[in-house]
């Protein structure tokens, strides 16, 4: 396998981590939570879909519903649980901690349903794009048809989501709110919807993410978990507060692992991304893209 | 309008800030709140602004009752509070700071709010200069003119100011009061100020309010305050 090779490979894939850590830190500015159950929410968004497609067989009405439930959900764990749990953590140790326990059992509790829902195997899920490498010049390349698909999709959802950051007076309310709260308050933006926003935002984010990567993984209940664990690694290499920063550690950790699978063989992989995640915590744990000092809270 | 503080007490805990307060803000008036460090001034505001909630007692805004309102729903009511220490979102732009003043507001009235953005850059010439710039490369005093010009977006009815003066240098204060003044003079806006800068704070008032630990001592013209050597001695430190 040529260098050049492996670092494509690595595109598509590095694609969906970035659609993850854009929702996990979206939902980290805003709330100062890690959501640990966006695995969860994606799968359960993924099985919507699935189940859209089994019923009309239409790839892109799968897709579409896959996206509006992911929002759905998103919303609804915001305003039914996490709300209430970060009001009522109010002492140092509980705000630290009661948030990421909760997301714990919040993704148990989603691997449950879905097994109740729809059973515990693996499950295939169809794209309408094929999945074997493109040959170019006569070569066959790592990069099929499918990964073009993922990747263009991802440069647009991302494109659509700086749009809204930086153009809407809604983006800016979302900026506001997550940097100074109290402020945007003050400044008569209704903070609390606009924190559900951002976990719907998310949750989408997260349902396109199952959709793209589930024709390549499949899809089970705890399918998600390894990605989830990438996604978690790109937002900390990209500095938690900081959306460009995660998209930018995404595609560098896909290209990154894939150099290291196909150079060191596929068992290392898993590891390197710990080993990354712990590097960059111990050198720079602002993260690349971070701010200085933004790892306070 | 008129702002009507009946009986009100605030606890921080175990800790009683303020301690049965009875005002009015007149409409129109600047009035000031003087007293030291600690005095419980802060909370008052937070309180008026409801990111505090009082213990007993009410505040009236005309006839509207404030204490059990949201936040975003009293700015929405035309009282903006700019509170200490040149509160500005440091990660948005000076344009994207005076923007977010207006934003609750930006479908309804766009170009009114882009009329108050333009006021404010004429009313701080330097802010316009910097409308492009991310608000933590401001000085300390460009930052309070920022967060006050974010609070005039909003086209405030009765503006909460906490400590405008806060350590900022002499020069610099006296070219902040003397444009508030000048701004209420010109729009009839009210002004409630909160300040340790006592004289500053009373040469541009139109009323005084002397607080210590937490009790309103005094609410009188600032001249009678002033003039007044025993208070001045006791609670003002001059």
């Amino acid at each position: 396998m040529n260098l050049v090779n492996t670092l494509i490979a690595g595109v598509s894939i590095g694609a969906i981590y970035s659609l993850i850590a854009f929702a996990l830190i979206l939902v980290w500015r805003s709330t100062r939570v890690v959501n640990f159950a966006q695995a969860g929410q994606a799968a359960f968004s993924t099985y919507i879909g699935l189940s859209i497609e089994k019923a009309l067989d239409n790839f892109w009405l799968a897709l579409i519903g896959a996206v509006i439930a992911g929002l759905v959900v998103g919303a609804f764990v915001e305003v039914v649980i996490v709300r209430f749990i970060v009001k009522r953590a109010t002492s140092a140790a509980t705000v630290t901690v009661a948030p990421v326990i909760a997301m714990l059992g919040l993704l148990g509790i989603f691997q449950g349903v879905m097994g109740l829902i729809w059973g515990g195997e693996y499950q295939a899920y169809p794209t309408v794009f094929a999945r074997d490498g493109l040959i170019i010049n006569g070569n066959q390349i790592p990069f099929s048809q499918n990964d073009l698909f993922v990747l263009l999709t991802v440069v647009v959802a991302m494109s659509i989501a700086a749009l809204i950051f930086q153009k809407t007076s809604l983006g800016l309310a979302m900026r506001a709110a997550a940097f100074a709260p109290e402020v945007t308050r003050l400044s008569g933006v209704r903070v609390s919807r606009i924190r559900t926003l951002g976990w719907a935002f998310a949750g989408g984010v997260g349902g396109l993410a199952g959709v793209l990567v589930a024709p390549t993984t499949f899809i089970a209940p705890n399918s998600f978990d390894l990605l989830l664990v990438f996604g978690f690694t790109a937002a900390v290499i990209g500095g938690l507060d900081s959306l460009i920063g995660g998209v930018l550690g995404g595609l560098a950790l896909g290209i990154g692992l894939s150099v290291v699978t196909g150079y060191l063989g596929g068992s290392y992989t898993f590891m390197t991304a710990f080993v990354l995640l712990i590097v960059v915590l111990l050198i720079r744990p602002q993260g690349i893209l971070g701010a200085r000092g933004a790892r306070r809270a | 309008m008129t702002l009507r503080v009946r009986g009100l007490t605030i606890d921080h805990g175990a800790i009683r800030a303020i301690s049965n307060a009875t005002f009015n803000v007149p409409r129109g008036s600047i009035t000031a709140i003087i007293g030291a460090n600690g005095a419980g001034k802060s909370t008052l505001l937070r309180t008026i602004s409801g990111l505090k909630r009082a213990t007993t007692g009410s505040i009236l805004w005309d006839e509207t009752s404030l204490e059990k309102l949201q936040t975003e729903e009293i700015v929405r009511s035309g009282i903006v509070h700019v509170p200490e220490g040149r509160s500005v979102v440091t990660e948005l732009t000076v344009h994207e700071n005076l923007l977010l003043g207006g934003v609750w507001r930006l479908r309804k009235s766009k170009s009114d709010v882009y009329a108050a953005i333009n006021e404010v850059y004429e009313l701080f010439p330097r802010l316009s200069e910097r409308k492009r710039q991310r608000a933590d490369s401001l000085s300390g005093g460009e930052r309070q003119m920022l967060a006050i010009g974010r609070g005039l977006v909003a086209r405030p009815e009765l503006l909460l100011l906490d400590e405008p003066s806060l350590g900022l240098a002499p020069l610099v204060v006296e070219q902040i009061f003397h444009t508030l003044s000048g701004l209420q003079a010109k729009t009839g806006m009210t002004i409630l100020l909160v300040e340790q800068n006592a004289m500053s704070a009373l040469r541009i008032a139109s009323q005084g309010i002397v607080l210590d630990q937490g009790r309103v001592v005094i609410a009188d013209n600032p001249q009678a305050i002033m003039n007044d050597a025993a208070l001045r001695h006791a609670y003002l430190g001059f």
